[in-house]
């Protein structure tokens, strides 16, 4: 029986990779040549079996591109096995791409279908893409949304250059990688055989983490005998960042000094000084993305931002910092890859390990990142999306140094919440205080500014998350935004049908909140690491006001588990007529790989049994 | 002398309308009106949106030119973000930008006008657009600006926002067209010299609802455009009805071979019943439509078995076959009662209507384009109680009919449990058979065709633990699919889904010598209405239906039941006695064996808000049930 399961399940799998789309191969050839100035070219050459045709966006062929970079001889074929017959394609379109969070920018992509496509074609396509600008290369990626049957990068360099690369992602050991000389040309190749598609999962970790990929760069090239560097280390990519801000604010900077005078006049410490800055910053700018050329690199100039009020990273950046050194702070322009970024500057010195622009100042001694595209972000807190992230940090023209942003702790990002109630007959009724503070804070004002009309809801959700019985009605609730204090609420609580009789017993759950409870991870289909994006720390204390004739028969034993990853504290006593139950539970990491998925379920699981455990009355008459 | 006045008078009448749309101004110093008290939690504020739509076709014009012309008052700094920016574009290929400004007006009166040189434009299409600058809370943002565009059949303007919109204005002007408007209730319909004006006031923001149709709800307005002299109005039902199946026609085979397989599936000599479901059955399984990047090809020998076809060739054999065989039948046109009823006129564009045939001897329908749904009784559930279109071929003549609604009996789910639990007193054992009919089993059944047929396990694994057991963690070792094939849904068979799963999750919980056993749990997540306490429409759901459990749970040695009043349940709706709604479960004990019964029933599709409490209490019992408890006791 078992070797018949085997069997099936075999021959199922030959069936079912026949059934999906294939990459029959991927190439990509990139010449890199030197005549006085650097040139880079790539022929792309990709062929695919498509086995159902109904499946239309399988040959649907998107070929990204900016003002960086230009494609051209775009050419393509279907052919039908059935006949032999190619078909070739036509019409290429180009459109610019739209995005959700970037307001204008230079993106844009070549589109074509393939014509004619039936079960069991293939299609082919080539092009060339001829980079504009050397420091801004592409990556090679070997694994892709079908599975590649066989993938090869081939860097032809002019032997006056050297380039730099890196491999990322898993399935390393499938690439073969050779290196020749060949008519005098440096001739690098990398190839690799039947790497599966990629799916992604939900709240994965950085994509680039996984998926097997190439990232190139020139590292250096000669140039009459002088070796001119280019992205050999973090000092070179610092240089050439260094050069795009040198000349960045020439307007006249009058109103920004005359309002960071008006801002700081009655701040008498550097802190105090770069709070005000940064939280008028964070209040006063709104968030409008430019990805256009060079824009996409250079802050606008500060006097412009300040004026019209908005701007992107970069912008905001620039104008804290020179909000911060009019008030005299020893702030920089700091370059920074986000939590979707995989790379660090000492694996990957060049533009593609970063994606953002913050300001950081050094005060008293510690370091403080000012991230003002996340309006709510606390103040000495880093945002949540660059937590743990390498940092960039402009000191001088010259002079940088790399410092990771620290993971703010999970117990300065808190939940507390506090339930006075009264027991009766077939009801709980009472009130609940709420406090919400650090990231927690951050994210909670985010989507209170994010939509109209649902900010009752939203306050609720802080207690009815996890449990929807339980009937809330607002008293108060307080933002606190731009103070040192937590976000506050109040509510009246009913629980209606909360408490089981039974003949002279009367049973209930206590506990009302189960943080975490539905995480558990699936550990036959989860394959890659989960980015929970923070630390985070929830204490309740729910207080019962028992009636005088019931008499308590069982308390659930207290239960204190911690291991890497969360900690649980469940408390329960009972005291002069009232109940008292204590819930901690602390996540403690930010994010965590396959390794500690055991881990990650035992923690959910002692929350699951712990949270739900019941208290026995016996009712007295 | 006549013709050439008769010219000139339209020429200037169509360079007047035209001129005035083109030389839109907004208002030098404006007033707006003031923001009522009931707006106070509001973050923005819509003071007007208005929108001009002006067509004109003929004396060698093409063209559409649409004027937005909108005023938002920022109330709180939040909101800045989501009302800072805009794009000059209608949805469609901008001809030409014609006048495009935006300012900002502060609480002062100060005004500041954008520099055209803010407006920013992209590379391939040339959308610009402009992000308004200096904001502040407590200003407002106004702009407007004309395009002009290629004439569009029809087009749908959404007024209603995320914010209350103060007045909402659509006007339209035309050369050479006609209008067609359907606009929301809330508007009203004025004429001035030039153009139709609909207005609305005071509309709420968005607050869609569970169990409502919340696209008929939403205050938009859609207008289609015919153009004059350009003959037959195509969209007039009787037009539309006449030209497309008056005589059945086909694009990838001809006539004769469609006669051909109406032969070769020797209907002749049966009764109608049976000629019809033979008809379906044949054609449901056979014969595929042409999806995706498919392309549609001649085809050689409709009876050759499967084959893809083209929607309307489908369409058009049923009908060319329903003739051929000599049965009478109504074309019947109906729209998704989501979108609200039909208009009794004219087909209105984009909503997507469907068309099935009507067989007016058996009183049956047949739905062509629905591969799950069988010949019989009842149309697509999205139909039932609207009306629709009808066309009699035969007689030519266009009436109307009511898609009949389905009794709760129907559509019904069976679900048997058999619950061990394992020695570890934590986690399960449990087989459970479900069998669905109705609805319920023709799209259950079609989707499981669909994944066995794209070989597809592992979806099929995760399908079934999402639609069965909900939350649920169980891990599933065995399932058999039973009445897979379609002629099942022709007589309404269940379509039979086994299972046996190891529940992985602790469904236990120990409280002192007592065990609490999540037994809810296993009839899958529920829904709920526990946090919806108000209501602003009325309840409208997809069809009728019937939900029966019975749960054997087996009780484990050295226990017995102290408690199972949490697994009783009685609630039902007081409403109307025909249309009742109810949830009844009801426990007992059998020698080891507790045995507990649902019965769950929802015998409308409609309900007036004011039912919304009686409604609500039914599917909360639902809910309730889903986390209730058996109380065992250890027994010495």
């Amino acid at each position: 029986m078992t070797k018949i399961t085997f069997l099936a399940i075999f021959c199922s799998q030959i069936f079912f990779a026949q059934d999906k789309t294939s990459i029959l191969s991927l190439q990509e050839t990139v010449t890199i040549g030197f005549d006085k100035t650097i040139s880079v070219k790539s022929f792309v050459q990709e062929k695919r079996f498509i086995p159902k045709s109904k499946f239309r966006d399988d040959f649907t062929i998107r070929i990204p591109f900016n003002n960086f970079n230009e494609i051209s001889a775009i050419k393509g074929f279907t052919t039908n096995i059935k006949t032999d017959k190619e078909t070739t394609i036509s019409g290429v379109q180009t459109y610019d791409v739209q995005q959700a969070d970037v307001f204008h920018s230079d993106f844009k992509f070549k589109y074509f279908v393939f014509p004619n496509v039936e079960d069991n074609s293939t299609v082919e396509y080539t092009y060339t893409n001829k980079y504009l600008e050397h420091k801004l290369l592409s990556v090679f990626d070997f694994q892709n949304e079908f599975k590649t049957d066989k993938a090869t990068l081939k860097i032809i360099c002019d032997p006056k250059i050297e380039i730099g690369f890196k491999i990322f992602g898993d399935h390393q050991d499938k690439i073969i990688f050779s290196e020749t000389i060949e008519k005098g040309q440096k001739v690098y190749t990398w190839q690799a055989e039947n790497i599966v598609a990629f799916e992604p999962e939900s709240v994965m970790c950085a994509t680039g983490n996984y998926v097997t990929h190439l990232v190139y760069f020139i590292k250096s090239f000669e140039n009459q005998s002088i070796k001119e560097t280019v992205f050999g280390s973090p000092k070179d990519l610092y240089k050439w960042y260094s050069s795009l801000v040198r000349d960045i604010n020439l307007k006249d900077k009058s109103k920004i000094i005359q309002k960071t005078n008006d801002l700081i006049k009655d701040k008498k410490t550097e802190i105090d000084k770069a709070k005000t800055i940064f939280q008028w910053v964070q209040s006063n700018l709104n968030y409008v993305a430019f990805e256009f050329g060079m824009g996409g690199f250079i802050p606008r100039d500060a006097a412009d931002v300040f004026d019209k009020k908005y701007g992107d990273c970069k912008d905001m950046a620039n104008l804290i910092n020179q909000m911060m050194q009019i008030a005299g702070i020893k702030s920089s322009l700091t370059w920074i890859g986000t939590r979707k970024k995989p790379y660090t500057y000492t694996d990957l010195p060049t533009p593609v390990t970063d994606n953002h622009m913050i300001a950081s100042a050094m005060i008293n001694g510690k370091r403080y990142f000012f991230d003002a595209t996340d309006k709510y972000c606390e103040f000495g807190y880093p945002s949540q999306m660059i937590q743990d992230k390498e940092a960039m940090i402009g000191i001088s023209d010259s002079d940088f140094v790399i410092e990771k942003v620290p993971v703010v702790a999970a117990q300065n990002n808190l939940t507390k919440i506090i339930f006075d109630l009264s027991v009766f007959e077939n009801e709980i009724t009472g009130n609940v205080k709420a406090t919400v503070s650090g990231i927690n804070k951050s994210n909670l004002l985010n989507t209170l500014s994010a939509v109209n009309s649902k900010e009752q809801d939203i306050w609720k959700n802080i207690i009815n998350e996890t449990n929807p019985k339980l009937n809330l009605e607002i008293a108060s609730s307080t933002r606190n935004d731009y103070k040192e204090m937590p976000s506050a609420s109040s509510y009246k609580l009913t629980i209606a049908d909360w408490l089981k009789h039974l003949n002279q017993k009367v049973l209930f759950k206590p506990i009302l909140m189960y943080p975490f409870s539905d995480y558990a991870i699936d550990l036959e289909k989860r394959k890659y690491g989960v980015d929970l994006h923070s630390a985070e720390a929830f204490e309740m204390e729910y207080n019962y006001k028992i009636p005088k004739n019931y008499i308590i028969e069982f308390l659930p034993p207290n239960t204190v588990f911690e291991n890497p990853l969360g900690k649980i504290a469940v408390q329960f006593a009972m005291k002069d007529g009232l109940l008292k139950v204590t819930q901690n539970i602390v996540v403690l990491k930010i994010d965590f790989s396959k390794k500690d998925f055991q881990s990650w379920n035992e923690f959910v699981k002692k929350i699951n049994k712990n949270c739900n455990q019941s208290v026995v009355f016996i009712k007295q008459s | 002398m006549k013709n050439i006045f008769k010219l000139l008078f339209f020429v200037s009448f169509f360079a007047t309308n035209a001129q005035e749309i083109k030389n839109y101004k907004w208002d030098e110093k404006p007033v707006f009106s003031t923001i009522g008290p009931e707006y106070d939690k509001d973050q923005a504020v819509v003071l007007f949106d208005k929108r001009w739509v002006h067509t004109r076709v003929g004396g060698y014009s093409f063209a559409s030119f649409t004027m937005n012309h909108v005023a938002i008052k920022i109330k709180t700094q939040d909101a800045i973000s989501r009302y800072n920016k805009v794009k000059a574009e209608n949805g469609g290929f901008v001809r030409d930008l014609r006048d495009f400004h935006a300012r900002v007006i502060k609480p002062n009166g100060t005004i500041n006008v954008l520099p055209e040189s803010s407006i920013v434009q992209r590379e391939i299409d040339k959308i610009k657009s402009v992000v308004f600058e200096g904001v502040e809370a407590g200003d407002i943002l106004e702009y407007y600006y004309i395009i002009k565009e290629n004439p569009s059949a029809y087009g749908v303007e959404i007024f209603q926002r995320d914010i209350p919109v103060l007045q909402a204005i659509f006007s339209c002007s035309k050369y050479g067209v006609d209008f067609n408007v359907y606009a929301h209730s809330s508007f009203q319909q004025s004429y001035d010299s030039e153009k139709s004006n609909y207005i609305a006031n005071n509309i709420p923001a968005i607050k869609e609802e569970i169990f409502s149709n919340n696209i008929e709800n939403l205050v938009k307005l859609i207008f289609n455009i015919h153009v004059n002299g350009a003959g037959v109005d195509y969209a007039l039902w009787d037009e539309l009805m006449k030209a497309s199946f008056k005589k059945p026609s086909f694009s990838f085979f001809k006539k004769g071979q469609a006669r051909d397989f109406t032969e070769k599936l020797a209907l002749d000599g049966l009764p109608i019943d049976e000629k019809i479901t033979k008809l379906d059955l044949y054609i449901k399984e056979n014969f595929d439509f042409v999806t995706g990047g498919e392309s549609a090809k001649k085809v050689k020998n409709l009876n050759e078995g499967k084959i893809k076809l083209t929607a309307s060739d489908v369409f058009d054999l049923y009908g060319f076959a329903l003739k051929e065989s000599k049965i009478n039948y109504l074309v019947v046109a109906g729209l998704n009662k989501d979108y609200g009823p039909i208009n009794m006129d004219r087909l209105v564009k984009p909503l997507s209507h469907e068309f099935v045939y009507y067989i007016p001897e058996t009183k049956k329908f047949l739905s062509p384009y629905e591969k799950q749904m069988p010949y019989g009784s009842f149309s697509q559930y999205e139909l039932q109680n609207t009306t629709g279109i009808t066309y009699d071929r035969a007689e030519g003549v266009i009436d109307k009919m009511i898609f009949p609604e389905a009794p709760a009996n129907f559509t019904t789910i069976d679900a048997n449990y058999n619950l061990v639990l394992n020695d570890d007193l934590s986690t399960a054992k449990l087989e459970k058979t479900v069998s669905s009919t109705g609805y319920f089993g023709q799209i259950e059944r079609y989707y499981a065709k669909y994944l066995k047929e794209n070989e597809e396990e592992k979806e099929t694994l995760d399908y079934l633990k999402k639609r069965i057991f909900g939350d649920l963690d169980v891990s599933i070792t065995n399932y058999v699919f039973e009445n897979q094939e379609f002629k099942n849904t022709q007589t309404n068979a269940p379509f039979i889904t086994k299972l046996k799963v190891d529940i992985k999750e602790t469904i236990t919980e120990n409280a002192g010598n007592l065990l609490l056993v999540n037994i809810g749990k296993i009839i899958g997540k529920q829904n709920n209405l526990y946090q919806e306490n108000q209501r602003l429409t009325d309840i409208n759901l997809n069809y009728n239906k019937i939900f029966k459990h019975q749960i054997k749970f087996q009780i484990p040695g050295g226990y017995a039941v102290e408690s199972f009043n949490d697994l009783v349940i009685d609630k039902k709706m007081n409403y109307d006695l025909d249309k009742n709604c109810y949830f009844k479960s009801t426990a007992k004990v059998e020698g080891k064996t507790l045995i507990i019964e649902i019965d769950e029933q929802y015998k409308s599709v409609f309900y007036p808000k004011t039912a919304y409490q009686e409604y609500r209490k039914v599917v909360n019992a639902a809910a309730d049930f889903a986390k209730a408890t058996l109380v065992l006791k250890q027994i010495k």
